[in-house]
């Protein structure tokens, strides 16, 4: 009775905060396939990973992020999340450091992220950092496996991430808050609040974590015998606020709006190789922000939303020691204004068609504050860019279910970006063998990526010559699922793919004069690339009395090479691309009992060659993290949960990047609150 | 390094009544009746033959033979033999030489080993930035290398981003700039020795000896390092912010008791007493769009040579410096032909310069050798880059060995005998490179080394 008061008086006193803070409109609503959900008796068996949005081939490899994988990382960053749960690859320069995501063999670049629709890959290089977002602000994370993703333009050329939010209407819970504390003086807090009233649903998220990430492992490469030393300049914090709103403007409309902020410093991690001299410290700054509104009604759906971004980088250089200071660093802001609006048509239960339209425009400052005293006090080294971009994309689709087993789509996508015209398409089909048992699905597609604003831009070195990379992909995925008993229920994948990647951009040295008569840096198409492989799943879930288990795991096997030779003595021609594994596989056991849960997560990567020509390797390693925990509720919906989780259970030396080393075995512990 | 081996073995058959005479044994290098000689220089012995007096006919005969030549030395009842060295053949190679004298005949067996798998150099790669992959490739005369040299001999990468390798005090010592380190290696075993670390902000880049323990290392912040050389610790970090007119100093040679600096930032050379070493009071020789990448190379007479530029476009321009007086005392301006001027716009003409040159010198210090860009078709403006050598006595240009199917230049070498080496890094996209040696009508032998190889150092300097 008491409990029920505080939340009582809890919910009006947060009410007043929070509920002017925004209004909104809905996420894009997500819509399953040919494959839906299953239920199989008291088992709920979600066939998420077949889940795809409109507007995205019907053949294309859809993965979804459990909500288990969620949970046991919830103090993660999207980053770790990504590395241990799908057969993306992730490369990092440690826990709090920048990371970054590949798909099938592709360049980190060329893997698109989005949020609630809105592209988030920063304009400057394209490629995003996912250890920037925190796990606790995601609801889903969605993976689209190769180019055929089209619904916010160009650029995916390897796949695409989807982090979205969504109104759940149904869920009651008011607050949950989450407290950890961990190895190397890590500490986590979190809190989401949740306010709904018949027409309206806030949700405010707040979260923070700091690190001192000092761990502990063995050097053998800076010294002839093997020293054990901390980790130096590792340390990070990061926090971050997202408010979201959604109002029901009607029975068959909505607002939603979605206000994310992050702030986050951290020191760069150095080779482990080298005396540190210096400190070399990052700041991050980002706002997104997104209104729209939402529309279905008959057979017309549509929507609207506007977005702006800002991201700043402010990275300074501390050195160590008296003697003369050099100063050095750069700041960079980029911003971004987009707009969108799609529309869908549906004729029939067979037959829909879709139309989007797209506008964003990008605007970069960058400056490098490193200062080069010379006789000429003119002639200081401060070069400052600023450039633009406006890119416009009309899009169009149509799916249609020629037969109850048969559905064909396609989509295509024609973009002007500032000027420079180029189409991108996919088509897929999907049928399905024997229903709800086995499918076959494949597509084809081509897509492309503009150079980056800093390709064309930088200075010095920016080349506004550059063609877009572009490449084919083309899959197949069988999928094969099938109840056995009253409480098994299996599911597996299998898929082949096949991608060219050409044009692709590289910064090398090119042969101008400069005034320091070294090299200038500047990009250049200069691979085409093949990838090639297959991609593997299988999903166990198991229900037996007050034992619930639930098995997935997921393997790649991912060949990717230089096609060509660019001179006689290239080395580069047939060899593995850099930082591509040939192998990767995790897995996730999840167990409930009773009040008790267990999560273990086992994630194996293999070598990876982090040259171009194969001469220098870093090996792989095998990394198991357990989760062990209490679900207590309590009357009224109270509910506790303490945990515990250990991460590199057999305290194994791994890199992620050569000469990087990753936390040997370390321990946290948690408080989630919750009614 | 590698200490040239003499044996010499004499077998004598001296027709004097049936008996046979003995010959000199106490010739370096002679053991029995078989000779064995090695090493990269010739070799001329003089043979002493016991027992045989009047005039004396020497031949010569063997595989290949005319690597041995042989003479009679009559003032001294002898022979004076002369092996041509630097042999990289497979297997050992065998000459006899047969002197007689009258009735008297004596033959002298003389086998030459092979240096085949002696190394000749051992190259620097500066290996990728944060990468760690800067090791020592060793090259042999007979063209076999071994990479990662250091790392087979230690168990451990030699580091990040390899800036210089200077054979110092027995010793290698390789420069690591973004490993904050210079590592001592033992030249036979390629052992570690020692680290000297630096733990003060440093980016350090070369070595030159002040004194018989210390040494002074450049570096790409404003400072100097002095280190002792000898127990491998850093003695003091020279602040040189307050050092007049120029931001740091890259390459730097020692000639006599003063030690010649390049910096950046400046039109000089700036010169320090070893004896009186002040850091923020050098001397400056104005010298005209000095380069700081360039190596200062001393001469046979002693002077120093600097590359400089004239002109708005930079062109090459030498400068030649009496150490003593610290004046400049000649100075070339390198023609280079422009395509207006067409008598001598033609193919064959120095027509630019490369945007990365590297100078350097051979054994004799006669000559230094830079790299020009020579036009090969003027219709076309096509043109190739050369490597172009100056003669320091008679001031003679000329053009030296064209470098066709050269990717990207990273360094150059001139071995003691003149022959040329290209560190080509190929586009720079992380991926070992090659070791080019070019022969005088271009064409090349190719050996693949590490990852951006930039210096090389030849063995032969050693002795």
């Amino acid at each position: 009775m008491r409990l029920a008061l505080i939340i009582r008086s809890m919910k009006r006193l947060l009410s007043i905060f929070f509920l002017p803070v925004l209004f909104g409109v809905p996420a894009s609503a997500q819509s399953g396939d040919g494959l839906r959900t299953v239920d199989i008796d008291s088992v709920r068996v979600t066939g998420k990973s077949m889940d795809r949005a409109e507007g995205v081939s019907a053949g294309v490899r859809t993965s979804v992020i459990s909500g288990e994988a969620l949970q046991v990382n919830r103090s993660r960053s999207l980053a770790e999340l990504l590395g241990g749960n799908s057969t993306v690859y992730i490369k990092s320069l440690g826990r709090g450091a920048a990371s970054t995501a590949s798909f099938r063999g592709t360049a980190p670049s060329h893997t698109k992220v989005t949020w609630n629709g809105i592209t988030l890959n920063p304009s400057m290089s394209s490629t995003f950092d996912f250890s920037q977002v925190p796990v606790f602000f995601m609801d889903d994370v969605t993976l689209y496996h190769g180019g055929a993703d089209l619904r916010h333009g160009t650029g995916a050329i390897g796949g695409s991430v989807d982090i979205a939010n969504r109104p759940d209407w149904t869920d009651t819970t008011h607050l949950r808050a989450m407290l950890e504390y961990g190895s190397f003086q890590t500490y986590t807090g979190a809190v989401n609040l949740r306010f709904m009233g018949q027409k309206s649903l806030f949700k405010t998220g707040v979260y923070h974590q700091q690190s001192d990430n000092d761990y502990r492992y063995l050097n053998k490469i800076f010294r002839l015998e093997p020293f054990e030393e901390r980790r130096k300049d590792a340390q990070y914090n990061q926090s971050g606020l997202m408010q979201e709103a959604y109002f029901r403007t009607g029975d068959h409309s909505m607002l939603s709006s979605g206000l994310w902020l992050m702030y986050g410093r951290r020191y760069i991690p150095k080779v482990i190789i080298s005396n540190i001299t210096r400190h070399d410290i990052d700041n991050d700054y980002s706002l997104k922000f997104y209104t729209g509104y939402d529309h279905a009604e008959g057979r017309h759906e549509f929507s609207l939303k506007a977005a702006y971004l800002l991201d700043v980088l402010d990275y300074e250089i501390k050195h160590i020691g008296e003697t003369w200071q050099p100063q050095d660093g750069s700041f960079n802001r980029m911003q971004g204004v987009q707009l969108k609006g799609d529309y869908r048509y549906r004729r029939s239960e067979k037959l829909s068609f879709g139309a989007s339209v797209r506008y964003a425009r990008d605007f970069i400052y960058a400056a490098g504050d490193t200062i080069r005293p010379s006789l000429d006090p003119d002639d200081n080294y401060r070069p400052v860019v600023r450039a633009g971009r406006n890119v416009a994309d009309l899009g169009a689709d149509i799916e249609w279910k020629p037969r109850k087993r048969l559905q064909l789509s396609a989509q295509a996508v024609g973009e002007a970006n500032d000027g420079d015209l180029a189409p991108a398409f996919s088509t897929g089909v999907l049928y399905d063998i024997f229903p709800q048992h086995l499918t076959i699905k494949g597509s084809a597609s081509y897509n492309h990526k503009f150079p980056s604003l800093n390709d064309i831009y930088w200075i010095p070195g920016g080349n506004p010559d550059l063609l877009p990379e572009k490449g084919f992909t083309y899959d197949a995925t069988l999928t094969f699922m099938s109840k056995i008993g009253r409480a098994l229920y299996f599911r597996s994948e299998a898929t082949v793919y096949l991608m060219n990647v050409d044009n692709w951009i590289m910064w090398l040295p090119r042969d101008g004069y400069h005034e320091s008569g070294a090299y200038v840096w500047s990009p250049v198409n200069i691979n085409d690339v093949l990838s090639c492989g297959t991609e593997l799943m299988a999903e166990v879930n198991l229900l037996l009395r007050d034992l619930r288990m639930k098995f997935r795991a997921n393997y790649a096997y991912t060949r990717s090479e230089n096609r060509n030779s660019n001179f006689e003595l290239d080395g580069t021609r047939h060899m593995q691309l850099p930082y591509v594994p040939l192998h990767q596989a995790n897995g996730l056991l999840s167990a409930e009992w009773k009040n008790i849960f267990l999560n273990w997560q086992v994630s194996y990567t293999g070598k990876r060659y982090i040259t171009r020509d194969e001469s220098y390797e870093t090996p792989g390693y095998c990394i198991h993290d357990i989760e062990i925990g209490y679900n207590r509720v309590a009357k009224g919906g109270f509910a506790v949960t303490p945990g515990i989780v250990i991460n590199n259970v057999f305290d194994e030396y791994y890199e992620s990047t050569r000469y990087y080393p990753m936390p040997l075995r370390s321990i946290s512990g948690s408080l989630t609150v919750s009614f | 390094m590698i200490a040239a081996i003499a044996i010499l073995a004499v077998s004598c058959e001296k027709d004097n009544g049936g008996r046979l005479g003995a010959v000199t044994q106490n010739v370096e290098g002679m053991t029995g009746n078989t000779l064995n000689v090695a090493g990269r220089q010739d070799k001329t012995v003089e043979i002493p033959l016991d027992g045989i007096t009047g005039g004396l006919t020497v031949s010569v005969r063997g595989e290949d033979a005319h690597w041995l030549a042989a003479v009679a030395n009559n003032a001294k009842d002898g022979i004076v033999v002369t092996v041509r060295g630097g042999y990289v053949g497979e297997a050992d190679r065998l000459g006899i030489i047969t002197v007689e004298s009258g009735k008297d005949r004596i033959q002298i067996q003389v086998v030459q080993k092979s240096i085949g798998g002696m190394p000749q150099m051992v190259i620097l790669n500066e290996g990728q930035y944060g990468y760690g992959t800067a090791e020592l490739s060793v090259v042999n005369y007979d063209g076999t290398v071994t990479w990662n040299a250091f790392e087979k001999a230690n168990n451990m990468p030699l580091g990040d981003v390899g800036q210089s390798i200077t054979y110092l005090d027995g010793k290698y010592f390789v420069v690591l700039g973004n490993s904050n380190q210079i590592k001592v290696v033992d030249p036979l075993t390629m052992k570690l020795l020692g680290t000297i670390d630096f733990t003060a902000p440093s980016s350090p880049c070369f070595i030159v000896p002040l004194n018989d323990t210390e040494a002074i290392v450049s570096d790409y912040n404003q400072k100097l390092t002095k280190i002792n050389y000898k127990n491998y610790t850093v003695v003091e970090n020279i602040d040189l912010s307050g050092a007049p007119s120029f931001f740091y100093i890259n390459k730097m040679t020692r000639v006599g008791d003063k030690i010649f600096c390049a910096a950046i930032g400046s039109d000089a050379v700036w010169v320090y007493d070893c004896n009186n070493f002040t850091p923020l009071s050098p001397r400056a020789i104005p010298v005209e769009g000095m380069e700081d990448t360039e190596k200062m190379i001393e001469d046979r007479n002693g002077n120093l040579w600097v590359y400089g530029s004239y002109g708005p476009d930079g062109y090459p321009k030498l400068y030649c410096i009496d150490t003593d007086t610290e004046q400049v005392v000649y100075s070339y301006e390198v023609p280079v032909v422009q395509p207006g001027d067409a008598e001598k716009y033609v193919a064959g003409a120095a027509v630019d310069k490369i945007s990365y040159n590297r100078m350097d010198t051979d054994g004799t210090r006669g000559k230094l050798y830079f790299l020009m860009k020579t036009l090969l078709d003027a219709a076309t403006d096509r043109s190739v880059d050369a490597v172009y050598s100056f003669d320091v006595d008679t001031h003679e240009l000329k053009e030296y060995c064209r470098l066709p199917e050269l990717g990207m230049m990273y360094g150059m070498g001139i071995s003691p005998d003149g022959g040329v080496y290209l560190l080509d890094c190929l586009d720079y996209s992380a991926q070992r490179g090659y070791a080019k040696h070019y022969k005088p009508d271009g064409s090349h032998t190719d050996l693949r080394v590490g990852i951006f190889p930039s210096m090389i150092h030849f063995t032969e300097y050693e002795n």
